[in-house]
Formats: C-alpha cells, structure tokens, sequence
C-alpha cells in the first residue's frame, strides 16, 4: 500500500470499516512502512543520501559570505571601498604634500597637473620617472596664465621621503613626516593640478576623503541609532507610544530635508549659537562638522523607523513568532531572537545604501558652504567649492573637477555593496 | 476503529474528566477607523464556542475558511487572547493565569502550524528551532541538548544530521516534520494541529498523518486536529467538531458523523469531499453564495443563508446545541 493511495480512499469510505481498518492497519502495525514507501519527499530517500542542497551545514553567516563572494560588481565595489578608506586613512603618507601647504612666492596657483617623464627626452629610453620645474608666464594677449616646464633640471620622483616640515599623524595616533613621494625644491608634483592658492589637489583629496568618507558612516549611525531605537519601539508596544513616534516621523517629513539641513547647519556654525554657549565651549571647525553630521543624522532617521516599526510589526505575526511564544519564549528573547534577526539584513543593507545618500549631502552642504571650514579641513564637496572660485572659468581649470571623480566612486560603490549585500541576505537570490 | 477504542478504553483508566474544556469562547477582532481609533466594529471570529476534549483523544475541527477554526486553536494556547470564555486545562482555567505561570503550561500545550514555511524561523538552524524550548525552559543543555534534539528528528523521521541545516534546505513535508519535533520538544500532552497537512501535497498529507497518528499512540498525546478538509479528519479523529462562522454547527462521534450528519452544513460538507472512484454517483449539495461577513454575521442561526432547508423561524433563535444521541450534538432547529 503506497502513501498515495491513503488519503483519496478515506472519503469515499464513510462509515465504511473496511477501509477504516486498511488505513488503521499500516499505521497502527508498521508505523514506518509508509515512510518507506513514500515518494521523492521522503526522509529515507533523503537520509544518508549525500547533501540535499550544497549548502549543508553551514552557519548563516557564511551562506551570505559565499553567496556575496559570487557578486561580481559588489565585490569590486567592496575593494574599491577599502582602498578609498585606506588611503583616506594613510593619506598622510601617500599625500606629497600637507593638506593645507602651499608657497607664496613664486605661487604655484592654478597649476595644471604635473606632467611626470617617465622616459629620457634626449634618448628615449625608459628611464627613473622625474619633473621639471614650471615658470609661470602670462600670455601678454590673453593674460591666461600659461606654464612652460624650464627642462635644463630634472628632478627625479624620490620615494620614502622624509620631510619634517610636514608631520602628520595615522588615526590620530601614529605620528610621521614620512611620505611615500616627492621631489626636491624648487619643483614640485603635482598630480591632480592645484587650486587658487596653489595648494596640491591630489593631497587635498587624500585629506577630504577622511572627512567625506567617515561623515557617510558616522551620520548613517545615529540615524540609524534613532530609527532602530524608535522605530522598534513603536512596532513592538504599538498603541499610543506608536502613534506618537509616527507622529513624529511625519512632523519630521514635512520639513523639507534642505532647509532643515542649511538652517540648522549654519545655525550650527555660527561660533556664538547657543549650543556652543550651552556647552561652554568654543566650536572649532571639527566639532561644527561633527555636529553636521548629528544634524543629518536628525534628518534621515525618520524613513528606517517606519520600516523598522513595520518589519517588526509584521515579523510579530509571523508563525515562528507564534511558535516562539508557544514554546514559553519571552517577550525580551522573542524581541532579539526572532523579530530583530528578520530585521538585520534589511538593516544592513539599508545602511550600507544609506551612507551614500549621506555623502552626497554633506557634498551639498560643503558645496554650499555649509560644512567644516577650509582652513583646517577638507571635504571632497569643499574641494569643488574651489571650482566655483571667483574669477574662475572652469574651461581652464578643469583639474579642479577632479574631486568629483572619488565622490562618484565611493557613491557607486556603496550602492553596488548594498545590493551586493541585500542579494546574499535573501535567501530567495540563493545560488 | 479498533484500535482507537482501545486507546480510549486506555485512557479512560487515568482519566479524571476531560483535558480539555472550551466554555462559551469568544473571540472578537476589534476594526478600529478614524483618527482617534475607536472601535467601530468587531470581526466575530469565535463567537460562543464550547467542548471537551478528553484525555487521549483527537478531536478534529472542520469548518471552511473563515469559520473561526484557527482562532480557537489560537486562544486555547493563548497565543491570542480570548475575548471572553474559559478554557479549562486539566482543571485550571488557563486564560486567567499569569505569563509566568502560563509558561509552566505552555510545556503541557504545544501547536504545530499550518504553513510550515512561515511557522520555522528561517534564520535559525533546525537544532536551535527545536532545541529552543529546551533552553527557555532549562530542560537540556549543550550535549545532552543536542542528543535530545537528535531523537527528536529521528522520531520524526528526519536524521540528526540535519540539525545544522536551515528551514530553507527542507521540502514541505520535512519542515513540518521539523515543527513536529518542535512541539514534541517540550514532551507537551496536548497539541492543537492547526491544519497541519493542508499546505502538503496529498502524498505528503498521508505521512504527516500518519506521523501524527503514530506519536499520538506513542506518547499518549491528546490532539485538536484543526482541518478545513473532512476527508483528512475522518481516519485521525475520534469527535469531529463542525464549525461554521465562529459557531458550533456539530459535534459527533467521528464514525457517527460521517454515517449519519445531522446538520445540513455537514451535510454540505460531507457531499463536497471527493471521491476517487468516478463510478460513485453522488448529489452534491452545493452552497450557494460565500460565508458571510463575521463582522454583521447573521441573526439567528448563522447557517440560514445558505441553508437549503432554513425557515423563517431560524432568523429568530440561536439554535442551542443539543444532544440527538449520546456525544452526538447538533445546533439546528429543522433537524
């Protein structure tokens, strides 16, 4: 007698006590003898026939990692990521120059890049990589600034250089005047040009990079810190704390994000606002852009608790929450066990395509003047700041563009993570 | 069925009147509109339902979509809060106990869900699922934790080598399995089946049942074997109670129920099982329309709609249940 034909004959049986016995039999004389039997779905078919699914016995954790690992374009993002954020974090060294060093005489402003040899002029042969020194003239018609390299020196690129004049420091904590290139005074190298004051765009970007790219982080935390916070409050008791976090949410909504930031961040600026005053402090350039970063912070936290509040009052309906409260489960090991872990790969792939959207808006209030300072820091949006210079007419300085390039990078790049990641989360997209 | 008696006989032996008792359980939804979220309505999901299970016995519960099923097996466990009513456990009165004494109960009571996709937490591997309990209740830990969680696949008919493996390596059938162990876990007395075959193929029904049936022997479990389908119910139940938008329509001794339904609705239902010999020429008793609303459901009996044999006079009472032969009850006034 096979599985198959156990249940379609029951109905038909009634009160019918033979069929009641041919089905009371097998079970009742042979219990697993219908497991046998049973089809492809069966367990015996199944035990000890090899893995089911290639994936047996692996944590969660390494079923993401492996199914991330086979995302082309996430994986290359990824390392192009590591790279930015090391060479933000070691741009001390790999920068020729300090971030704000630049030479009053003779200036070296608007420079064009520095075109660097790499073979011998006089014999064509490839030969150690060196510069020339530039003169600056003007065209007597023009008036444009025009360079011309005076090519009786040339200055080979040094590497490992030691120049006391410009310390810095790793992470704040390792102190250094080592750095990785540069040439012997008069000349200079300058690999991305220089801005209106002659400093080195290629060191100003390595700089503006620690600034733009840790404000994407540092501002996706506390949004995120508040949305998780709030958004899983209002979805766990529901009723009127709820209602009132949604309320707010929506009050929040309704400001126009731009004007939000602008008004608070040159609020945040000014060195008399009252926070300052409250804290009894004087705001230095670093502390009013970490306060910029709290302030979009303020501003994008509003969307993830509507999301969290819902995936947490969804998850609560689901059967395995109903089963975990069966089971006796508290509502504290329900919260983290069940609901918050069917949340995580949201959270992380909504941070990871958050912190883009971050970057691009401290681009904007830098852009606008509304960020850190340009004494004593830079930001990639600071940088393009330079190219709307007065007097400027960027068909001659294009170079001063190039800060545009990184902040498309780190933008794509996350976003290519972020979907990268949300692929390996779902098991849906398993491959 | 022989061998059912039997096991009644055995349970009549350390039996001190039912496990189980429902009385008068209510179940209402609120819908709550406008902006300060008063109550405008009520979805009557469980209107007025009692019975007893008694110990060592599966009682099934059949009744369409819609008909309140699910919602009872879900108030006895508590796993949502009955409006009204009791249900009696053993003797005590479960929805009046505090959470932490609930939790003692909730080792005696367990459910197996209905859809064994949702009812399995995908993030966790199968020998957390069913160690979980375990570990709330301090009942295993570590080794002999996983040893437990061993026997428990294998009595399932999985193997223990499964247990590092996650819901969403497992067909159907196998997860239900897997929720099987699951209840098992707390070596409960009492487990309400919330439709537990009807997501499975019919194949795959048969073994599930089956698996039901065999531990059920084994472990002496009391079962509510919920099912919107009389065909599955008919071999695993000893009383088969009818349900219909939130109320008792039947309650009957299995065999006498299938041989003799009283109710039209059963009636109804019982035409609409199929039959795999195309040779049996049967009428069928075909409902016009669909269940109404819950939420106005009508007066009277709520049957006469769609009753083919209603009156006038069903508009005006709640038909009670009444007793036509011994544990056989019907709530009809034409019957």
């Amino acid at each position: 007698m096979t599985d198959k034909g156990d249940l379609p004959d029951t109905p038909a049986a009634g009160a019918d006590s033979d069929a009641d016995a041919a089905i009371g039999g097998p079970t009742a004389a042979a219990p697993q003898v219908p497991l046998e039997h049973a089809p492809a779905d069966s367990v015996e078919f199944e035990r000890g026939a090899g893995p089911l699914l290639t994936q047996e016995g692996k944590s969660q954790g390494r079923i993401v990692w492996e199914q991330f690992r086979r995302h082309k374009a996430a994986l290359i993002g990824g390392w192009i990521l590591v790279f930015m954020y090391l060479s933000a974090i070691f741009a001390g060294f790999l920068a020729p120059y300090g971030l704000n060093e630049y030479r009053r005489s003779p200036s070296a402003a608007f420079r064009p890049p520095t075109q660097v040899h790499w073979t011998d002029p006089d014999t064509g042969r490839l030969t150690r990589p060196f510069v020339y020194d530039v003169v600056e003239t003007r065209d007597p018609v023009t008036r444009q600034r025009v360079y011309e390299e005076s090519t009786d020196v040339r200055y080979p690129i040094k590497f490992f250089v030691h120049r006391p004049s410009q310390p810095y420091k790793i992470l704040g904590l390792f102190k250094s005047d080592l750095h990785l290139f540069g040439v012997d005074d008069p000349a200079r190298v300058f690999l991305w040009g220089t801005n209106n004051l002659g400093k080195d765009l290629f060191s100003r970007v390595l700089y503006g990079g620690q600034v733009s790219l840790t404000i994407g982080i540092l501002a996706v935390w506390v949004a995120f810190f508040l949305g998780l916070l709030l958004g899983g409050i209002a979805g766990y008791y529901g009723g009127l704390v709820d209602d009132i976090i949604m309320r707010l949410v929506e009050v929040f909504a309704a400001i126009p994000g731009l004007f939000l930031l602008i008004v608070l961040a040159s609020l945040l600026r000014d060195p008399n606002n009252p926070l300052a005053k409250a804290f009894g402090l004087q705001m230095t350039s670093a502390q009013t852009f970490l306060l910029t970063v709290i302030v979009l912070g303020f501003v994008g936290w509003g969307g993830l608790a509507r999301v969290i509040r819902s995936l947490i009052l969804s998850a609560r309906e689901l059967d395995y929450a109903a089963a975990a409260k069966a089971l006796g489960a508290g509502e504290t090991r329900i919260l983290w066990r069940h609901l918050l872990p069917s949340t995580a790969s949201y959270v992380i792939v909504d941070l990871t395509l958050s912190i883009p959207g971050f970057i691009l808006a401290e681009t904007g209030l830098s852009f606008l003047g509304l960020g850190p300072s340009e004494l004593d820091t830079a930001s990639w949006g600071l940088l393009l700041r330079d190219a709307t210079a007065r007097g400027i007419s960027i068909q001659f300085v294009p170079w001063l563009l190039i800060p545009g390039i990184p902040i498309l990078f780190a933008v794509l790049c996350w976003n290519l993570l972020g979907d990268g990641l949300r692929d390996a989360f779902d098991p849906k997209k398993r491959r | 069925m022989s061998n059912q008696r039997s096991k009644d006989a055995k349970g009549a032996a350390t039996q001190t009147g039912p496990l189980l008792e429902v009385k008068n359980l209510r179940k209402y939804f609120p819908i709550r509109g406008g902006i300060f979220s008063r109550v405008v309505a009520n979805v009557k999901a469980v209107e007025d339902v009692s019975f007893n299970v008694q110990r060592g016995e599966v009682v099934g519960l059949v009744g369409e979509s819609g008909s309140g099923k699910t919602t009872v097996g879900r108030s006895i466990l508590r796993l949502i809060e009955p409006t009204a009513g009791e249900v009696i456990f053993d003797g005590v009165d479960v929805t009046k106990l505090s959470k932490a004494h609930m939790r003692e109960y909730r080792k005696r009571m367990q459910i197996i869900f209905q859809d064994p996709f949702a009812s399995l937490n995908p993030r966790m591997s199968v020998g957390d699922i069913i160690g979980e309990a375990m570990t709330i209740h301090n009942l295993a830990r570590g080794k002999e934790r996983e040893q437990r969680v061993a026997q428990l696949l294998e009595r399932v008919g999985l193997s223990p080598s499964h247990m590092r493996r996650y819901p969403h390596e497992f067909s159907g059938g196998q997860r239900q399995r897997i929720g099987i162990a699951r209840a098992l876990a707390v070596s409960p007395q009492f487990i309400v089946a919330d439709e537990p075959v009807s997501a499975l193929d019919v194949s795959i029904q048969a073994q599930v049942v089956n698996l039901l049936q065999d531990l059920k022997e084994e472990l002496g479990l009391t079962l509510l074997f919920i099912a919107h389908d009389l065909g599955v119910v008919e071999y695993i139940s000893d009383h088969v109670i009818v349900m219909y938008l939130g109320r008792i329509m039947e309650i009957a001794p299995s065999k006498d129920l299938y041989a003799n339904p009283i109710h039209p609705y059963t009636e109804a239902l019982l035409s609409a099982v199929p039959i795999p010999d195309p040779t049996v020429k049967r009428d069928r008793i075909i409902l016009q329309g669909d269940i109404p609303s819950p939420i106005n459901p009508p007066s009277g009996c709520v049957f006469r709609t769609r009753c083919p044999i209603a009156t006038k006079e069903c508009a005006d009472v709640v038909p009670p249940l009444v007793e036509v032969t011994p544990g056989h009850f019907k709530a009809c006034i034409n019957r």
